[in-house]
């Protein structure tokens, strides 16, 4: 079969390598009809996740069709049509009963190699390093799905196409989980760091869940105009403003009431603080650049809530830990609990209240998929999310 | 909450001693042994000794390593005498610590390069590489001494172990109620679905088992074992029997987790590993060391007893390192 092999840092490669079988009893074998790449995936082709491997099969945002089950997977049958979570987790061990997927304890055969970078191991997550499991991933065009069960969801209204639910998977949940660690109760004003995929969900989901004001951050104009547009969000360009001051002013002094970090480690600023943390991460005396973070924390509330869904990776330096302490900050953070949110968004989607296709700007065939990394990381031709069809 | 509402709700009791509800007498402190530490501390008297002649006299110890004195050498011999007295008296004044141990390990490394570049302008050849054969040596005693602070500090009591031997203890939370637990492990024979490299074990009666392992390079292992204390649901003990290719004696213990969460299993081990300690030095730094591997194989029983069976992933279901992509399909089983 194809599939998106990484090879290296920025050196992407759709190669034939061998189709998937079943491994375990509770697996399944995806035929994939729709797969994406995440921006965290960016991470992972620029060399910023460590225990990547040439050959490693790349995605974690795919669905598609059921072809071949495992002996012990109850709720599927051949032929059904699934989204499936990107955290693998079993559903049995007691993260899983507590809902929280993403730190299963039973999906991670490289636990070893997590408990070294992190103190104790997080699930296992497709096609996202060695650390992570050493799972193949789903840009391609068939994947093995551990925990079948658990982690695919049966998609029945055939009147919702792969772009209505695909993101599904990963993106929308994560952006609307960025939302709910916020805990808003009605009437909140949310700023929202990243105009990316996962921003905007985090924007549309924040107005969803109650929100009376949200104002959302970026550097690129046509990402901003998306979250305005298409949202309703008030924007910043943080290229043009102080960030700082100007969501103190549009907050009557106070601050957004909760912030959501949707960037993750590979920020950018046009301050000195960004070849700085380009210098310390070269020279590792940090391996992640908190630059939306930092201002988040300097720029929430008292007593709000950060919520850090961006993806983080290891350390940062210059933490403002004292605006933490001193203004009572809550900081929230998790790889998406997916499982925990699918069910729930599906019936959103199929309520329409929201079609998480918007986001797509880009699709193409699957073999174009190093050409689709590239523009997506050079933010070329307004793009925001590529969506690749491994049949096309 | 209103502030004022009183918090918790025990009343106030002046009578008995523990001031909050903890879980009485009999939870012991982690103390750690002190092994290694005296090793620690010649290590250090040597570091501070060798700091104060490269410091005073960098002229006859440039000479005595068979190079010629100039202002150059004398400016970086004293600047590692500086780094000498610098790591000494962190490891005089914290003898436990192998953080201030691991200095020197760097430091050896650093003299070990500068000795190598030293060689190639060395009036006298034979001193220089003398020089770096004593270094070489010191450096493996850093190495040992490292080492065994490290696993002094994660002993939970201050008994010392018989030299030769080494012990690991690890712990998992497990989901199932102790009797099912206690089960699985009572029966030996189970232990090759969860233990990575145990190929056989095998019921010999008289509550003996021979087991059989992978050894290095295609070798294999064979020891037999027996059963020393088994009590129901509680603990199981055992030891290899003479004539075994390798000593170990091991206890596993079966508690109820708290808060319903099922079993908590504790593995202690002790055994001499082949090769000695050097060798369980060298093994840690490729991983499979026996407390990783005990934390390993316990983390299986938790996917055994949980989902069924161990996971596998496409990088993890072959023997070497591979990349994430499926396994071609003649090496699928």
């Amino acid at each position: 079969m194809k599939a998106t092999c990484w090879m290296g840092i920025r050196n992407m490669e759709v190669r034939d390598v061998p189709d998937p079988k079943l491994l375990n009893q509770h697996d399944a074998i995806i035929k994939v009809t729709s797969t994406a790449i995440c921006g965290s995936d960016l991470h992972i082709y620029n060399g910023f996740v460590p225990t990547m491997l040439p050959g490693d099969v790349m995605g974690h945002e795919f669905m598609g069709e059921v072809v071949e089950l495992g002996r012990d997977v109850r709720n599927l049958s051949i032929g059904d049509r699934v989204v499936v979570a990107f955290p693998i987790a079993c559903g049995k061990c007691a993260q899983c009963k507590r809902g929280f997927f993403s730190t299963c304890e039973n999906s991670n055969p490289n636990a070893w190699l997590a408990e070294k970078q992190w103190g104790f191991s997080p699930c296992g997550i497709f096609g996202y390093s060695h650390t992570l499991g050493g799972f193949a991933g789903g840009q391609a065009q068939y994947v093995r799905v551990p925990f079948a069960d658990v982690g695919a969801l049966k998609i029945e209204d055939d009147t919702l196409s792969d772009e209505s639910v695909l993101f599904l998977s990963d993106i929308y949940p994560t952006g609307y989980m960025g939302a709910d660690l916020c805990g808003l109760e009605g009437g909140e004003t949310v700023a929202v760091w990243g105009c990316g995929p996962v921003g905007l969900f985090a924007i549309a989901s924040a107005f969803l869940l109650g929100a009376e004001r949200v104002i959302a951050i970026d550097r690129f104009e046509y990402r901003l105009a998306m979250a305005r547009d298409k949202l309703g969000a008030e924007t910043l360009n943080y290229e043009d403003v102080d960030v700082h001051t100007a969501l103190r002013e549009l907050t009557g002094g106070r601050g957004p009431d909760h912030c959501i970090d949707a960037v993750g480690l590979e920020g950018h600023s046009h301050t000195p603080m960004y070849p700085l943390d380009r210098v310390k991460q070269g020279l590792m005396i940090e391996t992640d650049r908190p630059l939306a973070l930092r201002e988040a924390i300097m720029s929430c509330r008292s007593g709000g809530t950060v919520s850090v869904i961006g993806v983080y990776a290891g350390f940062i330096d210059t933490f403002p830990m004292g605006a933490v302490v001193n203004r009572s900050l809550t900081i929230k953070s998790g790889q998406c609990h997916v499982q925990r949110y699918m069910r729930p968004l599906l019936e959103r989607i199929q309520k329409r209240e929201i079609d998480p296709s918007f986001v797509i700007t880009h699709r193409m065939g699957l073999e174009r998929a190093p050409e689709g990394y590239d523009v997506f990381l050079k933010k070329r031709d307004g793009c925001e999310k590529v969506v690749l069809n491994p049949w096309s | 909450m209103s502030v004022n509402e009183p918090v918790g709700d025990a009343p106030h009791r002046f009578d008995s001693p523990p001031l909050t509800r903890g879980r009485g007498p009999g939870r012991e402190a982690w103390t750690g042994t002190t092994e290694g530490r005296s090793l620690a501390s010649m290590l250090g008297w040597f570091s501070v000794a060798l700091g104060a002649v490269e410091l005073l006299a960098p002229r006859s110890l440039t000479q005595a390593i068979g190079l010629r004195p100039s202002s150059g050498t004398t400016t970086v011999v004293q600047s590692m005498g500086v780094r000498e007295i610098a790591s000494g008296v962190g490891i005089l004044s914290h003898p436990e610590s192998k953080e201030w141990l691991g200095m020197r390990v760097g430091g050896d490394l650093v003299d070990l390069a500068l000795l190598g570049v030293a060689l190639l302008k060395s009036r006298r050849p034979m001193r220089t590489l003398l020089a770096s054969a004593v270094v070489l040596g010191v450096g493996a005693l850093d190495m040992i001494a490292t080492e065994q602070l490290a696993e002094a500090r994660k002993s939970p009591t201050r008994e010392r172990k018989t030299p030769g031997e080494s012990r690991v203890m690890r712990s998992i939370t497990i989901g199932c109620p102790r009797s099912e637990v206690y089960a699985l492990w009572r029966n030996f024979t189970n232990f090759p679905r969860f233990m990575e490299g145990i190929e056989s074990v095998e019921d010999v009666g008289n509550g003996r088992t021979r087991w059989r392992a992978r050894g290095p390079a295609g070798t294999s292992v064979e020891w037999e074992s027996e059963v020393v204390a088994d009590d129901r649901d509680e603990q199981i003990a055992w030891r290899s029997v003479g004539g075994s290719d390798i000593y170990h004696s091991g206890k596993v213990r079966f508690a109820d987790a708290p808060r319903g969460l099922g079993t908590v299993v504790t593995v202690e081990l002790d055994y001499a590993p082949p090769g000695g300690k050097i060798a369980a030095a060298l093994l840690k730094m490729f991983r499979k060391e026996p407390g990783q591997q005990v934390g390993d194989d316990l983390r299986r029983l938790k996917q055994v007893l949980e989902v069924g069976e161990v996971l596998l992933s496409d990088a993890s279901s072959g023997s070497t390192p591979r990349p994430a992509q499926p396994l071609p399909p003649e090496t699928v089983h």
